[in-house]
């Protein structure tokens, strides 16, 4: 997507807020010309041009008036601006948080501290057309009235001023590709030091564990030291910015002077005309405008990459979702019942990750009604990539979903409760209650909740909680054991009732009583079906058929009895245990 | 304005021990702001001479000549002002990077239960956000707020030679317009910091629910997850808009004090020209100065401002470098060389609080024997090997590695000799080779691939295109939680330690690799002490000792052979139906 079509979409989101903002943009900019006229009147006075008499103490009057008005209309324009800043700002990251949930989650994605960073940073400076539009109209109004001004005191005068201020709009344009790559660096660089110490702290127990902290901070420094030039780069460059700005405003005052001395010498223009020239040269209008204008363009750069650091969080076709009021396609949302499942089909899904090029391939299953189906194989063989496929938190490559011999399409939007819910290996607590953990929002039976609960075979550790269910757990909160986040995640699988349980091996944190009591309250919910990840013994005795992966391949499948006969692959599976 | 200049050691220690070492760089800015500075007071009085010449009418020469004075200074002094920018970011950015570096080697020693309390996207607030806020304490405030009251003080005093009246009323108009400035900026400032932690709410919940999307989207939970962060950004941008109001509306007042000043100043003027005490010149010179220092009163109230918010950012990076850990390392003591011995005597530790986790635990492990840990999940189990590390200290009791409580001992030189493998392991964005040798870059690549040898995981590492450069995307990505086991290992191969503790180290291994690591495991543990964490029985057919922990008491402990005869042990109990698993 465009910047340009980017910020025509959020204008036309709230147009009133941007004709507002504009209106006042050119109030700003206009109002600060009557000081200049009236400083004119003043000058004229103490040199004699005109009568210095009692008048003088109205002009300083009317002078004082316009300064106050001047911080009125200026004030209230910031204050428009700011309105329409933060509703945009709220409108494009709601909806970028809308999008990003409803992708399929476990595409490759930058880390944690880096989406935190495009969240608040990059979101603010994509933006930026928004705003200066409004104020790029205000600065091109109040300047053709300044021009005009001047124009009609005297045109050589006021054509001469225009020179360094075309030479300056030149320099600017040059300068303009520079910005593109610095910002993109500068944010690059930034976003692998935040990344990096967000990693770090999350890692904190290795590195303890391993006494490598010293190591670990030399590595950021090395990081730090190259965020470090490509920042002095860009303050350099927005210097140049403000170095242009300061040379076109102490040119064009310079140029005024060595123009005007022969007027002036020959009477044609008087002192206060002088001051008025100057005073216009100073302020808003005149020689700002190719600083203004140079910045707004840095700026524009600094949004185009922002906006494509946003639109890489976002699959690609999906780019209006950005800024479309209404989501095209809610996340994942829980979708009305669909029919009960008789049989659950997989034809020929393949996943490659891309950069590795591991992954699955033509895996296909079937489930029955009621039925208990367990996946396995080494490691690296490709089990939870075939869970994440089926579930399209990873994109297919290929191949079919079949529901009752209906292809579900496209799997991350159908693969969700009440149809089918899943437990995933290292599943995530939030920093919310054990009840909010589980429920997510969901608005279900009262009674619901404790049989999930039961179910999990949580009720023994709610128990110890100090507040039960109301206890906060997650990284803010109470810390729970492997095994007992596992289960909090089973119960957060139970609690939604769906036709398809889908576990990763959900027992590798449990021990084996607890696991035991586990599938006896699974096996007693009828009519259930189940896809597990297990290695468990007791898994595959229950199975009503075990399907092996190779290499992402489905090498066997079949009973216990007839894969340890059949499946030399199997057998090492089987035994390697003992 | 100068209570908040009060907290002038806190600054001093800070400029001292990270921008002093970088003075060569401190003079060059102070040299380029100072001769910029003269030019500056020089400026407006170009323009006087101008308009008094040009007043008087005559000569053109005279007029010629002013200009092109006032071109060459004002070009001069643009250039000096930009290098000093550029001097100045890149000095900011140095003494950051210094103390960002501190900070995060701070932060990594804190223990356990300080990390617990602060999640990573709290502190990443402090060690970048607050940071970064320094970087222009470090680099401008100092020198600007220091070359801005030196303008300040040069203007007052040129017009004070000139006219005392023009002097004195200059001097009110700064002053006024100060007062003002200062005084909007402490009416905002709460509010900006209410708006800021906002700020940090939204980006923590950011931050959790991406490590979360998988569980959020199979629980088919994104629509009410967007719901909620849509509830969190409406209160950061009311939190935003409410700060933002004020500081305009203070800004109104200052910039209304400043144009009903300049006004005042105007008529002061004319009043003066009428007396004839001055020149129209001189009243066009002293607005230019007058123009100047609005923009010096803003620069220095803004800095007075950026010092306020810098301080609250002072405060709270020093409150960070402040926190002791709990754990304090303080020992000197060396535990004796070889395989180490493990002591539990009367050991009672609970994470919060009084919900005790383990409650007079007792067992003694000998050099060099292996002890195979079991218990129900929250047992405690994980609890001792955090103990054994010092990662947590026990409120009762005392714990000995070597004969020696682990207290007198250094944590690094304890940690140094003992390795662990944790029931989630913690990888991180960067190459194999990083998340294998922790970024210890004295370890070479034989080394490493020797450790990985012994593992028996050549192939493994190959099956990667780019071997040890293969890059891990950020947590782990591409690996299974097999895999990143296996990376784990191979971190406490490379260590070499005397006690070795394996929590649930097998856990999420498929029967096949767990069955090859666990024979890499059992060289290693060959010479040394070991710990083993296992919930499953096969895991510990080869300990020599067994403790059994149940609720986070001691409920059986003895040689393993001894236990596995006794026909009344718990051990037997649970081989009997571990092996039931096993057999049937």
């Amino acid at each position: 997507m465009s910047l340009g079509r980017f910020a025509i979409r959020l204008v036309l989101w709230r147009p009133a807020l941007f004709a507002l903002a504009s209106v006042l943009a050119i109030g700003a900019n206009a109002v600060p010309l009557l000081g200049g006229l009236i400083l004119r009147e003043i000058f004229d006075a103490f040199t004699g041009s005109a009568e210095m008499g009692s008048g003088i103490w109205g002009l300083v009057a009317l002078f004082a008036a316009s300064q106050a008005a001047t911080v009125i209309a200026e004030r209230s324009y910031w204050l428009s601006e700011t309105w329409m800043d933060n509703a945009l700002w709220g409108f494009v990251r709601v909806n970028l948080f809308r999008t990003v949930m409803g992708r399929p989650a476990a595409v490759d994605r930058p880390s944690t501290g880096d989406i935190i960073d495009r969240f608040s940073t990059d979101a603010e400076d994509a933006l930026g057309p928004t705003y200066l539009l409004t104020r790029f109209v205000g600065i091109a109004v109040s300047l053709v009235v300044a021009l005009y001004v001047m124009a009609s005191i005297n045109l050589t005068l006021t054509l001469f001023t225009l020179a360094p201020i075309a030479v300056m709009v030149l320099v600017t344009r040059f300068l303009r590709g520079y910005f593109h790559s610095t910002r993109q660096a500068s944010r690059e660089a930034s976003g692998d030091v935040t990344g990096f110490v967000t990693e770090m702290l999350g890692a904190v127990l290795a590195i303890q564990v391993a006494s490598t902290q010293r190591q670990v901070v030399r590595r950021m420094g090395v990081l730090a030291d190259r965020r470090r030039r490509e920042y002095v780069r860009e303050i350099l460059l927005d210097s140049m910015n403000n170095l242009l700005a300061g040379l076109s405003v102490r040119a064009v005052v310079g140029t005024v002077m060595l123009v005007s001395a022969g007027f002036l010498v020959a009477g044609e223009i008087t002192i206060g005309d002088f001051v008025l020239f100057v005073s216009y040269s100073m302020g808003h209008a005149l020689s700002t405008f190719p600083a203004a204008t140079g910045r707004m363009l840095a700026e524009l750069r600094r949004s185009r990459v922002s906006l494509d650091r946003l639109l890489e969080l976002v699959a690609e076709g999906e780019e209006e979702s950005l800024v479309s009021g209404t989501p095209a396609r809610p996340p994942g949302a829980a979708q009305p019942r669909p029919p009960v499942l008789e049989r659950f089909e997989v034809r020929g899904l393949s996943y490659a990750y891309p950069s590795t090029g591991r992954g699955i391939h033509d895996v296909d299953l079937s489930l029955e009604r009621g039925s208990f189906t367990v996946v396995t194989g080494r490691i690296g063989a490709g089990k939870t990539t075939l869970l994440e496929t089926i579930l399209g938190l990873l994109p297919a490559d290929g191949g079919r979903v079949l529901w009752n011999g209906e292809p579900v399409e496209p799997l991350y939007e159908h693969m969700v409760p009440p149809r089918c819910a899943y437990t995933p290996q290292v599943p995530v607590l939030f920093s919310e209650t054990v009840r909010e953990n589980v429920l997510l929002g969901l608005e279900t039976r009262p009674e619901a909740l404790d049989e999930a609960v039961q179910m999990a075979v949580l009720e023994p550790d709610v128990a110890t909680l100090k507040d039960g269910l109301d206890t906060v757990v997650g990284p803010r909160g109470v810390r729970l054991s492997g095994g007992q986040v596992q289960r909090t995640a089973a119960a957060r699988m139970f609690v939604r009732e769906p036709d398809l349980l889908i576990f990763d091996d959900l027992s590798s944190a449990l021990d084996a009583e607890t696991e035991q009591q586990l599938w006896e309250r699974l096996f007693t919910l009828p009519d259930t079906t189940s896809l597990v990840v297990s290695h468990r013994r007791a898994a595959y005795r229950r199975a009503d058929q075990i399907v092996v992966l190779s290499e992402g391949r489905v090498a066997a499948r079949g009973k216990l009895d007839e894969l340890l006969e059949t499946s030399e692959e199997m057998r090492r599976l089987w035994h390697g245990d003992l | 304005m100068l209570s908040s200049l009060r907290p002038v050691g806190v600054y001093a220690g800070l400029l001292g021990r990270y921008v002093a070492p970088l003075w060569a760089r401190v003079l060059l800015l102070a040299g380029l702001l100072g001769t910029a500075l003269g030019l500056q007071l020089v400026h407006p009085q170009i323009v006087r001479d101008f308009v008094d010449a040009a007043q008087q009418g005559g000569e053109v020469g005279p007029l010629y000549a002013a200009g092109a004075l006032y071109l060459v200074v004002g070009v001069v002094y643009m250039v000096i002002l930009t290098a000093s920018r550029y001097v100045g970011g890149d000095l900011g950015w140095r003494a950051n990077n210094r103390l960002r570096a501190d900070l995060v080697l701070h932060v990594l020693r804190l223990d356990l239960t300080f990390h617990h309390a602060h999640p990573p996207g709290e502190l990443l607030e402090r060690i970048d956000g607050d940071v970064e806020r320094l970087a222009e304490f470090f680099s401008q405030l100092t020198v600007h707020l220091l070359f801005g009251f030196v303008m300040i003080l040069g203007v007052t005093a040129v017009l004070w030679v000139e006219d005392w009246r023009l002097g004195l009323g200059v001097a009110v108009f700064v002053a006024a317009n100060l007062a003002v400035h200062v005084y909007g900026q402490r009416v905002s400032a709460p509010r900006w910091l209410a708006s800021r932690e906002r700020s940090a709410d939204v980006s923590s919940y950011v931050g959790e629910r991406m490590d979360g999307i998988r569980d959020i989207q199979t629980s088919g939970a994104g629509p009410y997850e967007v719901e909620r962060f849509d509830r969190l950004v409406e209160a950061e941008i009311a939190a935003d808009s409410r700060a933002r109001f004020f500081s305009i509306a203070a800004g109104s007042v200052s910039d209304m004090t400043y144009g009903l000043g300049l006004s005042a100043i105007v008529g002061l003027g004319a009043y003066l020209v009428a007396g004839d005490a001055i020149s129209a010149g001189t009243v066009m010179m002293v607005m230019l100065y007058v123009l100047r220092l609005r923009g010096d009163v803003q620069q220095v109230s803004r800095d007075v401002d950026s010092l306020n918010m810098a301080s609250a950012s002072i405060q709270r990076v020093r409150d960070m470098l402040d926190v002791q850990p709990s754990i304090r390392d303080e020992g000197r003591s060396t535990p004796p060389a070889g395989p180490l011995s493990v002591e539990f005597d009367d050991v009672r530790f609970a994470y919060h609080g009084d919900n005790w986790v383990l409650e007079d635990v007792s067992f003694a492990l000998r050099p060099g024997r292996v002890l195979g840990l079991l218990g129900r999940t929250g047992s405690g189990k994980t609890t001792i090997s955090r103990l054994t590390f010092r990662l947590y200290e026990a409120q009762h009791g005392a714990v000995r590695v070597g004969g020696v409580p682990v207290g007198d001992v250094g944590l690094d030189a304890l940690r140094g000799r003992l390795g662990m493998v944790t029931q989630d392991v913690q990888l991180f964005r960067g190459s194999l080779r990083d998340n294998i040798t922790l970024f210890d870059e004295t370890v070479d690549d034989a080394t490493v691939l020797g450790a990985l040898a012994e593992l028996g995981l050549e192939a493994w590492v190959e099956s990667f295109g780019d071997g040890l450069d293969t890059e891990l995307a950020g947590g782990g990505g591409q690996l299974s939680a097999g895999e990143a086991q296996l990376v784990a290992m191979a971190r406490v191969f490379l260590k070499d330690p005397d006690l070795v503790i394996l929590d649930e180290a097998s856990s999420r291994l498929d029967p096949a690799t767990d069955a090859m690591v666990g024979r890499a495991v059992w060289r290693l543990l060959e010479g040394r002490t070991g710990i083993i964490i296992a919930h499953r029985l096969g895991t510990i057919r080869r300990v020599d000792d067994v403790l059994i922990i149940d609720s986070g008491r001691v409920q059986e402990h003895g040689e393993r052979a001894a236990l596995e005869a006794d026909g009344s042990s718990r051990f037997r109990e649970l081989l009997r139906s571990g092996l039931e698993e096993v057999l049937a």
